[in-house]
Parts: structure tokens; sequence; C-alpha cells
């Protein structure tokens, strides 16, 4: 916003939720994940459904939701864009690095617990 | 340069006298009706401070218990309550609360607001958590004091292993002082979002807004995990539902998940906000803007996040498969990142300071922060790793780790904010002096004591013993422990003589900006806050603009008087804070008071089972409750106001743009993560024991589909009634009977849903007390009767606004509430004839 003309329209684009979904992003998607592989792991040892089957959904689970957050990462203004933060606005670098560097955390965190699939065993209990 | 101000002309004579006159606070006895913001912020943080005394006395019973082999000054059972009440004291009742009062009493002031949007709001949830709070602790003054840990695990709390209403207190007495929480996340959402200054975008906004405005959040999804575990707890030692009964299906590991779902993001509640602080206090310091601003928002955002995905490593010894403890183990490293994150931009800002990082005593309180808060950190990613965990878990490693992690990461800088902060509210700094006296005390008094805990803890000494033998090799280094203990409690004894000597509380006449800051909360101030409202055009106001608080002084900016005659401020965008309406706020009452004593009552009376005067103070705080709200909603009758700049601003808004709508959203947030928790719960619950779920042999089969179907047309056609009641509101000064006649027979549709469903299980014979699935199925429709008995009131509320002529197209917000947190109930009651009718087939 660059003076007090512009205070004189009250309207705003982005409006609140794409902006929170847009800087949130990232973090949203680790959440998911974990939720995922965690219920699947859970369900799948509970039902008998064996390891094999629980390290492939979790190996399944973390590729399927982290490339499409590399995705983003690799085209982070063009998915400014999509989110209604146009080129140029007022802040537009600061929200852009800001969803850039939460997303980037969040993979960090969702390869960091999928890797676990491929050391651990499933369903054994650690104690 | 004076013709880029937002108001240049001369203000007019009697423009002061009229803000001040609308916001004058009352004196004498009366001064407990009081919402202002400072009033209310200064007397929260009185009362954290006093529960923060009382349970560190409780912790210096602790350890000179613990001081030598053998002790007997108090008995184990006294123990046992005494640690339960100080762990329960230092978390609910100090380190939330405080970091609410801070927030009550700062953000407005950051955010130049003349006040939080809810002010009786916050004056209700001061006066619930001060009565409650009181009544709690003095519970352990009548051997009635909770013994089951400040985790009160089952099955130790359930009534066969913890008679008495011991057990009930903590479960009744925490449950609503959440809701005193709960009422503050509300305040500090909609206030951040909406009542910051013209210009002062999300990027522009100060870390400490950032910070409570994702620790208000994480309290919207976190406490509802806890109240719902409450819930489930009381009812099982009230009625026998037997959610965590094991042989009927139950599992006491529920209430772990419940719990700590709660309990972990917890320590980021806490410490967020006091992280927040340091980013405020260490740039002043430095006279230096923040290195990596847009690094913190992202550690902030990321923190809350990771922090929800902590919580089994509370549970890694209880038996969980290894590759699911890997994932919180991951989680539980990975949240060191964003941590660490702040901690080098922390650094970054010192080191670049000019001419030199200024070391006061707010300076050494955050270096000191910094050391401590590092080493439990540290210890954190320890205790992160699995096989570590098992070696340490349950021992003082423990003990010792999450102390220096809550008091170093929020204890410390509290007191560099006190130091800080005095002088906004204070007529006197604090002495500096004895500042450097009580860090050095506290610091030195904290090591002492926790520091040999981690040692103590590696020779095997467990958490929560009464005393212990002799010949263990714990002996010498309990006895240091508690001569660190009783320094640590002299530095504390040092600042509050020093409060008491310096403390004088003052709108007008604080002291000048002592320490050169940047930020808004330094502009002059009165009951009023400021003057008028500034145009922010940067993220260091006072540095960048160095006439603004003359101008502001002068009413150059926005909003100068009070133009609807009362208190009023500006509501902006959420994102680029553009003017869009003036809300007209509510002065000092009664029946905020009224309303948090009918509440304590009511909850404090049902846990001693007096149920008529319980159901009697409901009713009090429901009247009170009506009374307050009556007198909010003032219409359009001043229909605009000039701000300054040429802007004019309407007086009233209804629908999406209204800070009403707002936080009807968040209580819908937070009634929706209660049911999400619920939802987990049932799921988690036939994963443990399916054998008690529908189709095992002897379990009672679901009802008739034609039940379920039944339910679910009366929940739609009930929305359908409320929706078309709303294109039923009269023009203003018009009448339209058939608006009540829509809303009410929504309403009893409703209701008849809520009645077919549970009789819908009652007829198949099923019980709450037969087994965990029948506890389940009661449970969602007890649920439900929540919302729907909240959407009723609201209802009922609104009909009666209609028919004396308060309710009509242009003044509905009370019908909008109403109507939103009907289409939620809407939504939860499907979702839960689905779960409840659907999922068991699929199961089976």
């Amino acid at each position: 916003m660059g003076s007090l003309e512009d205070l004189r329209n009250p309207g705003e684009r982005p409006g609140t939720f794409a902006m929170l979904i847009y800087l949130m992003l990232g973090p949203m998607l680790w959440g998911l994940h974990l939720t995922l592989i965690y219920g699947a792991n859970t369900l799948i040892c509970a039902l008998g459904g064996g390891a094999a089957a629980s390290r492939a959904t979790v190996i399944t689970a973390t590729v399927l939701i982290a490339v499409p957050l590399s995705l983003v990462l690799l085209i982070q203004r063009r998915a400014g864009r999509l989110f209604g933060i146009a080129d140029g606005r007022a802040g537009q670098r600061t929200y852009d690095a800001i969803s850039r560097l939460t997303g980037l955390l969040s993979l960090a965190g969702i390869l960091w617990a999928g890797t676990a699939a491929a050391i651990l065993s499933a369903c054994v209990q650690g104690r | 340069m004076e013709r880029h101000l937002p108001n240049t002309a001369p203000r007019p004579d009697g423009e002061l006298e009229t803000l001040k006159r609308a916001w004058a606070v009352p004196r004498g006895f009366r001064l407990v009706t009081a919402v202002n913001n400072q009033v209310i912020g200064i007397l929260y943080i009185g009362a954290a401070l006093l529960f923060f005394i009382l349970a560190g006395i409780l912790a210096l019973i602790m350890r000179t218990q613990l001081a030598v082999p053998e002790n007997d000054l108090v008995s184990q059972d006294f123990y046992n309550q005494i640690f339960t009440m100080h762990g329960t004291t230092m978390m609910f009742l100090f380190a939330v609360p405080v970091v609410e009062a801070l927030g009550v009493m700062l953000l407005p002031q950051m955010l130049a607001a003349r006040d939080l949007p809810f002010p009786r709001l916050s004056a209700f949830a001061i006066w619930a958590y001060i009565i409650g709070g009181l009544v709690f602790f003095s519970t352990v003054f009548y051997d009635l004091a909770p013994k089951g840990g400040w985790f009160m695990y089952p099955p130790l709390t359930l009534k066969e292993y913890s008679p008495g209403d011991n057990a009930d207190f903590w479960l009744l007495g925490i449950g609503f002082i959440e809701i005193s929480a709960i009422a503050g996340a509300i305040e500090i959402v909609v206030g951040t979002l909406r009542t910051r200054p013209p210009g002062m975008s999300l990027v522009r906004m100060p870390i400490f807004a950032w910070a409570m405005l994702i620790f208000a959040a994480m309290i919207m999804i976190a406490f509802p995990a806890v109240i719902l575990g409450t819930m489930l707890l009381e009812i099982e030692r009230s009625f026998g539902w037997p959610f965590f009964t094991a042989e009927k299906g139950g599992d006491p590991l529920l209430w772990q998940h419940l719990f700590w779902f709660f309990g972990h993001p917890e320590v980021y509640i806490i410490f967020l906000p006091a992280a927040g602080l340091v980013s405020m206090m260490v740039p002043t310091m430095a006279r230096h803007p923040l290195v990596g601003y847009r690094l913190i928002v992202v550690a902030l955002i990321a923190t809350g996040f990771f922090s929800f995905g902590l919580w089994v490593h509370h549970m890694f010894t209880t038996g969980i498969p290894s590759l699911s403890l890997g994932f919180f183990s991951a989680a539980s490293m990975a949240v060191a990142v964003p941590s660490g994150i702040q901690v080098f931009s922390w650094i970054a800002t010192m080191a670049a300071g000019r001419p030199r990082f200024r070391i006061t005593t707010p300076s050494l309180f955050i270096l000191g922060f910094l050391f401590i808060f590092t080493v439990g950190g540290v210890t954190g990613v320890m205790v992160a790793l699995v096989p570590v965990d098992f070696q340490v878990h349950d021992t003082y490693f423990v003990v010792a780790h999450f102390h220096y992690v809550l008091i170093g990461g929020m204890v410390f800088p509290l007191f560099a904010t006190f130091y800080y902060w005095t002088p906004m509210v204070s007529r006197n700094m604090l002495s500096e002096t004895l500042g450097r006296w009580v860090f050095w005390l506290m610091f030195v008094g904290f090591n002492v004591s926790f520091f040999p805990m981690h040692i103590t803890g590696l020779l095997g000494m467990p958490r929560r013993v009464w005393t212990y033998p002799e010949g263990l090799g714990w002996e010498t280094l309990n006895m240091i422990s508690t001569v660190g203990a009783y320094v640590l409690a002299a530095g504390v004894a040092l600042f509050v003589f020093d409060l008491f000597r310096r403390f004088r509380p003052t709108f007008a006449d604080s002291v000048d900006n002592p320490w050169g800051a940047g930020t808004l909360e330094w502009l002059p101030t009165d009951t009023y806050s400021t003057r008028s409202i500034p145009y922010v055009k940067s993220r260091e106001p006072l540095w960048d603009q160095p006439e603004l608080a003359r101008e502001v002084e002068e009413g150059r900016h926005f909003l100068p008087g009070a133009p609807t005659g009362g208190r009023e401020t500006i509501v902006t965008s959420p994102i680029d804070a553009r003017p869009q309406y003036v809300i007209r706020m509510p002065g000092p009452g009664w029946m905020p008071l009224l309303a948090a004593v009918g509440m304590a009552g009511f909850f404090l009376l049902l846990t001693v089972k007096l149920v008529v005067p319980a159901v009697l103070s409901g009713i009090v705080m429901i009247v009170a409750c009506f009374i307050w709200a009556w007198k909010l909603d003032h219409g359009p009758e001043i229909p605009s106001v000039e701000i300054g700049a040429g802007v004019r601003l309407p007086t009233y808004m209804a629908g999406p743009l209204s800070h009403a709508w707002w936080a009807m959203v968040v209580l819908i947030i937070v009634a929706s993560s209660l049911y999400i928790a619920y939802v987990f719960s049932y799921l988690y619950l036939w994963v443990v024991s399916p054998e008690v779920w529908p189709a095992a042999a002897g379990v009672p089969g679901l009802p008739e589909a034609a039940w379920p179907v039944s339910a679910g047309v009366l929940v739609v056609a009930g929305s359908a009634l409320v929706s078309a009641a709303g294109r039923l509101l009269p023009r203003p000064g018009r009448g339209a009977r058939a608006f009540a006649l829509l809303l009410g027979l929504g309403a009893i549709s409703f209701l008849a849903a809520l009645i077919c469903e549970g009789l819908s299980h009652w007829q198949t014979g099923l019980r709450p007390t037969d087994s965990a699935y029948g506890a389940m199925v009661y449970m969602a429709s007890f649920l439900n009767l929540q919302v729907i008995a909240a959407c009723t009131i609201l209802a009922l509320y609104a009909i009666a606004r209609y028919f004396a002529g308060k309710l009509d197209t242009e003044r509905r917000v009370n019908f909008d509430n109403a109507a939103l947190l009907y289409y939620y109930a809407a939504m939860q009651m499907l979702l839960g004839l689905v779960l409840l009718h659907g999922f068991p087939p699929l199961a089976s």
C-alpha cells in the first residue's frame, strides 16, 4: 500500500483465506502427510495388514505429497499468482518468501518422516 | 509534510474532552467493572504473577522435602497433591494466562487500537480465571487438591483409584479455565487481524502480534482436545461411561493421546509469545531492525504447525509400533530447526547493534534465556531420540529438560518483559540495579537447581517420588538442587520487593519511551490509548517517522476524537489494513463479572455435586450474558463518520466483514476441533477394541436406516428453515412475524433431530455404560446437544431482538451469528450420522 489515497478503497485481494492458505501451504501438506502415514501405519498394523503394506503406504503418501510441494517451490511466483497475489503487489516478495521457506521446511519434515519407512520395521513394537 | 497527514485542520474544541469522557476508567469499588485493556491487563498479569509465586512456594516445599533422603517433612499424600498443583498451576494458571494477559495489555498498544474488539469478553475471561483459579488453588488447603499429576493419567484418576472429589476439581476447574483461555484467543485473533492501524499490513506487523496470532490459533486447535478429554474422564468418573476402562473396550492411552495433543503444543503456546517478546526487545537494545524478519515469521508458523506433530513423543514407551515412533521422532527433531532460526536471528541482530548491543536488565534476561533455552533445546533433541527417551523417560533428566525449556524459554523472557514494558504503564521504571541482582540470583539459582537434575536423572532417580533411600548417590545432587531453588526464589522475592517499591500504575503519566524503541506502544497514551490512530508506513514507525509521536498527540492522524460519543476504534482489512468501518465498543459494566461468577459457580458447585445451585449459577450466567449482549448491537443509528484523509466509514457492519462474524468463525473452528478430536477418539477406540462394536457377539445392532435418515432430514429441514428466516428479516421499522416463526421452527427441527438420534440407539437396547462403543455413541449426542443448546439460546435471543424492534435487514448481526452456528451444527450432526451409522457396517 503506497499512499493515503489507497486507504479509501476498503476492499483487498487476495482474500484473507487465500493468503493464509498460501502462507501455510507447506505446513498444511506436512500435517496431511503426518496424519496419513501415522493413521495408515496404525490401522494396517492393528488389522494385521503386514509390514510391507504399511511401508508401501508410507512411501506412496510421501511421494504423492512431496512431489507437488516441490513443484510449488519451483514455481513459487506462479503459485502466488494462482492464490491472487499479483506481481508487484505491496509485500508480494515477503509473502512469496514466507510461503517458500515454510514450504521448504515442510518438505524437509515430510522427507524426514517418510525416510523412517526405509529404516524401521513397520509394526514391531519399539520396546 | 503536514499535507500528507490524515487530518491537517485544527482540532475542534471539546474533542479531546469527549474522547476522555468516553474512555474514562471507573473509580473506587466500580473499578471491577472496568474493561479498558490496560486495567484488565495489569489485573490479569498481577493474578498470574500471584499464581506463579504460589506454585513456586509449592516447588520450594517439594525441594525441601527432597533435600535429604528419607525425609518426612510432608506426607506422601500431600506431596502428591503439591506436585500436581505445582504443575497444574504453573501451566494452566500462570503460563497461558500471563501470555494472554500480555496480549490483552500490549497488543492494542502495539497496534495503536483504542482497545481489543471485545473488551467485555476480556473482562469476563479475567474474572472467570481469577475466581476459578483461586477456588481451584485453595483446594490444597483442604486436602481436596488433585493428586494424579498435572497430566491426570487414567486409570489412576478413575473413580476406583482416585475416590473423592480431588480429581473432579482438576477436571471441572481446568475445564472452565480453558474456556477463559479460548475467550482470550478469540479476542486476540480478531484483534490482531482486524484492529491494526491503517497501513500496517501483515508484513509490517510487529513480531509479537504474529506470535500472538499463532499462539491464539494454536489454542483454538489444541485446547479442544484436552477439553474433550476432561469431559470424557469426568463423565466416566461420574456416570460410568467406560471410555478409559479396558475391560469394556476403553483405553487409558486415549487420554494420553488427547492430553498430549494439547500438552505438547502447550509448550510452544507458551514459548512462541515469549519468543515474540524477545524479537521486540532485541532490536531496541541493539538499535537495529530485527535481522531476518521474514525468517522469524517462517519460524513462528513452522513451529506452530510442527508442534502438533510431536505429541506421541510423550508416549514413546507405551508400546507404539517402531515406525510410528520414527515419524514423531523426526518431527520432534525437525521442530528444533525453526527454533534455531530464531536464536540465530536474535544473535545476528545483537551482533549488528550499533554502537553495540546495550546491556540492561531486560538484555541480561534475554541473554540468560538464550543460554538456558538452548541447553533445553539440545536435551530436547536428545529425548526426541527414541532409544535415549527409553532410558531417561520418567526420570529427573526429563524434569531438568522441561524446566530448561519452560523457565528458560518463557520465564526469563517474561522477566525481561516486566523490566522492559513496566515504564509503559507505570510512573517509574523498575530499578536497574536491583534488576541485575534479580537476574543473577535467578540465573545462578536456576542452573544450580536444575542442572544437577540431569545427572540425578541419569543416575536413575524417578520423577514424582516423595522421598528416596540413602546410598543411591542422589543425596548431594538433591541438596545442591534445593539450595539452587532457594537462590532462585530469592531472586523472585527481590523482584516482588522492587515491584512494590517502584510500580505505580498510570494511564497518562508513564515514562516516555525510555529505551528508544521503534514500535507504536511507546507513543504517548491515555485511557483512550493514542489521541489519534497513526498511519503506519514501516515496521519501526517511531524510528522511521520521528515526528509521529507529536503528530499523533496533536490528533493529526486517524480518528482523533470520538465522533459517535462513545468508545470506538477502526476496523481494518486483515491483509493490507485498509480502513473498513468503525467499531463501537461497550464501556464498563457489571455483567462480565456476574457472568464469570455464574460460570465459576456452575462448574465448581457441580464438582461437589450440588446440582441445583450449580444449575441456578448457570442460569445467572446466561441471564448476565443476555443483558451484556443486549446493548452491544447499536445498529446504524449514526450511519457513518469521517476518520481523516477523506475516508468516511460506516459505524455498523454485518456479514463477513463484521468482527462479530469473525469471532463466530473462530468459535466454530474451536467447536470443530473438539468434534475432530471426538472422531479421532471414536476411531481410535474401534482400532483398540473392535470386539465391542456392532456385529460382534452380544453387542446391540445399529438402528434401522429410517432413524438416521429421519434425523438427517430434520437437520436439513432445520437449516432450510433458518435460511428462509434470514430471507424474511423485516426492513427497518417493519414487521414480519413469519421470521420468528420460521426461526423457531428451525430450532425445533434441530432439537427433534437430536432426540431422534438419541432414541434410535436407545431403542436398540444400547446403553452408554455397556461398552466404550455405547459411550462413544451417546457422547456424539452429548456434543451435539451442547452445540444445539448454544444455537437455541442464540435463536431465542434473535427472536427477542426481533420483537424488541432491534433486528432487521440492516441490523442483523444477531441473526447472522445464530445462522452461522446453525449451519455448523448441521454439518457436525450430519458428519456424526455418517460416522455412527455408516462406519460400523463398513468396519465389520
